[in-house]
């Protein structure tokens, strides 16, 4: 495929994610107007009055950007752990995060009242604190099989103790209250909310997109990589240090969101072919658009709220069974 | 590809004292058990140099220290005057490429890109500038792969997948080349073509090449000197391939018997007796 072609491709992806970005602003249990965004985007009055400027500010805005940061993240951290793994069949939550922050949120909300600085502050630590638990078990990742299993380690340990909280929580709150957030949401999500998240993931998706060439040389093995001049032991690092704490930063505060970083690179590379350097930039595209979408499922398929893990599962699983068809058929691209 | 390239001092290898094992330390000796121990020699440009040795004696692992891959337990590998130990990947990757033996990828790139791969040690970190442009097709002629640019190279047999490897390599174009068992994947034709090719880039190009090797003939005929391992770690046998590869010499380190035939072509061949 042409260089020219895969800008193009991602160009669509782009346009088609703004396009999604509108609409989500419009859709709700409150209708906008698509003609009254203009209006409230230039500050000017409309028919709802100041009502629909603070729904859209203030609670769809940035619910919308949270969902599409949460998408993007996702993907990114997903295309960049394959490549760490040499592996398509890799999400970023595969050596212990989503246990770990899993663990972290139960011992808050068990623990510490159900605070909501608690939960994501323990969450984020022992996302990480599982991930490089991993990583220096396994001796520092050289050998990516050892990885993989002290990940399985460390996600079966978690669990066992998450199992151990809930038989403990209280069944009036905490426990319907954890089962939730390991679902997934963005509900309450506030322009406070997405300081954080925004800065640690701006920062670490730029740097992964600076990575992602040597991610190319990376998947040739560890040995060939360093005789092209990659130095495999530290990009390995580097992709697993940025991943964790960008995926860490916003499942932290969102709950577990299961599928996308697993299928979103693959369709990027069934689109692009296997260079990462746009395989990266169109994942990302697509995994917000694909969140969005969820999300907006969540929100408006009921009068209620949907738990996104579970849309994000009905949606991703048959993507991803019709993936492995295609690849037994003809390979990974 | 420039024939007419300098490489001299620059292609020099000069292994001092190396010593190099695996596992766990003997407890009696106190170090690790050796493969090689107290090994000097010098490599220069516009040698072919072979390794032989049988399994487990360490060929690999000497490709593997020439590379930068491995740390000597003892003693340094010198690139051009300057110890391995020290130098980044990156720097090494511009003097030195590597054809591994074999090798797979679940990610589908085109042929062209993994050759375009060799390019890497000199591009930026997003892979721009010093690209092989025209380059690769020519590269890609001369190894019959010429038709195979914009195939996705996991489809490809080993024996395609090989002399793609061996492309990336010449379009590293480093002024020292290392294969690892060049004739495995390949079938006879192949392997002949593939090693010629070799003896070319030391002879004519005046680069270092260094493979190692199962078939003393293939050592014999496409090699201008030879390594050989396994005949205990502290003795090793280099020189002149004519010199070196002998029946007595290989008797020693396999532990058969071999004897020398000539064919009619007066070309003298290498067998277990």
């Amino acid at each position: 495929m042409k260089t020219k072609s895969k800008i193009i491709t991602i160009a669509i992806a782009a346009a088609a994610f703004l396009a999604i970005a509108a609409y989500s602003v419009t859709a709700g249990n409150y209708a906008i107007a698509p003609s009254d965004l203009w209006k409230i985007a230039s500050g000017n009055q409309t028919a709802g009055g100041d009502k629909e400027a603070f729904i859209v500010y203030q609670v769809r805005l940035p619910r919308i950007l949270m969902a599409s940061l949460t998408g993007a993240v996702l993907a990114t951290g997903g295309t960049a752990m394959q490549a760490v793994f040499k592996n398509p069949l890799v999400s970023p939550f595969v050596i212990g995060l989503s246990a770990g922050a899993s663990l972290g949120a139960a011992i808050g909300i068990v623990y510490f009242n159900g605070s909501g600085f608690a939960i994501e502050a323990l969450a984020f630590s022992l996302a990480v604190g599982a991930v490089l638990a991993a990583y220096f078990f396994s001796g520092l990742g050289s050998d990516t099989t050892m990885l993989l299993l002290f990940g399985v380690i460390i996600t079966s340990s978690a669990q066992s103790a998450i199992g151990l909280l809930q038989y403990f929580a209280d069944p009036e709150h905490q426990l319907p209250a954890l089962t939730f957030w390991m679902l997934g949401g963005f509900d309450g999500i506030q322009s406070e909310s997405l300081k954080y998240p925004f800065a640690v993931s701006i920062i670490c998706m730029t740097a992964l997109f600076c990575l992602s060439f040597k991610m190319n040389i990376l998947t040739m093995g560890d040995i060939e990589a360093r005789t092209l001049g990659v130095n495999a032991g530290r990009l390995k690092f580097w992709i697993i240090v940025l991943s964790t704490l960008m995926v860490s930063s916003c499942i932290s505060r969102t709950g577990i969101i299961g599928w996308v970083g697993l299928t979103t690179p693959h369709i990027s590379r069934i689109l692009l072919g296997p260079d990462n350097r746009f395989v990266i930039i169109l994942a990302a595209a697509l995994g917000a658009s694909f969140l969005l979408c969820a999300d907006d499922i969540a929100r408006t398929a009921t009068t209620g709220e949907i738990p996104i893990g579970i849309i994000t599962g009905v949606i991703g699983a048959p993507i991803f069974a019709a993936i492995l068809f295609r690849a037994k058929r003809s390979g990974w691209n | 590809m420039d024939m007419n390239k300098n490489y001299n001092g620059k292609a020099a290898i000069r292994i001092e004292n190396l010593a190099f094992g695996y596992g766990k330390p003997d407890r009696e000796a106190g170090r690790r058990q050796g493969i090689f121990e107290n090994m000097s020699l010098e490599m220069f440009p516009g040698q072919a140099i072979s390794v032989l040795g049988p399994n487990g004696s360490g060929k690999s692992t000497l490709i593997h220290l020439i590379c930068g891959l491995l740390k000597p337990l003892a003693g340094s590998v010198l690139l051009a005057g300057n110890d391995i130990a020290g130098m980044r990947s990156h720097d090494i990757a511009k003097i030195v490429s590597f054809v591994p033996q074999e090798h797979r990828t679940a990610f589908g790139f085109s042929v062209r890109e993994i050759i375009e791969m060799g390019r890497a040690p000199f591009q930026n970190f997003m892979g721009f500038g010093a690209e092989c442009g025209d380059g690769i097709s020519t590269i890609a002629e001369r190894l019959e792969i010429g038709d195979y640019l914009d195939l996705d190279y996991t489809k490809l047999s080993g024996g395609e997948r090989k002399r793609v490897l061996l492309a990336r390599a010449l379009a590293q174009d480093t002024p020292i080349m290392v294969f690892d068992e060049p004739e495995a994947h390949l079938d006879i034709r192949l392997q002949h073509k593939f090693l010629r090719h070799v003896l070319e880039l030391a002879s004519s190009e005046n680069r270092l090449c260094i493979f190692s090797a199962h078939s003393p003939n293939l050592a014999l005929r496409y090699s201008t000197r030879a390594l050989l391992l396994g005949g205990g770690r502290e003795s090793i046998i280099f020189g002149a391939t004519e010199e070196i590869v002998t029946p007595k010499n290989l008797g020693r380190i396999y532990g058969v018997e071999f004897e020398t035939v000539t064919r009619e072509s007066g070309r003298k061949l290498l067998g277990v007796k």
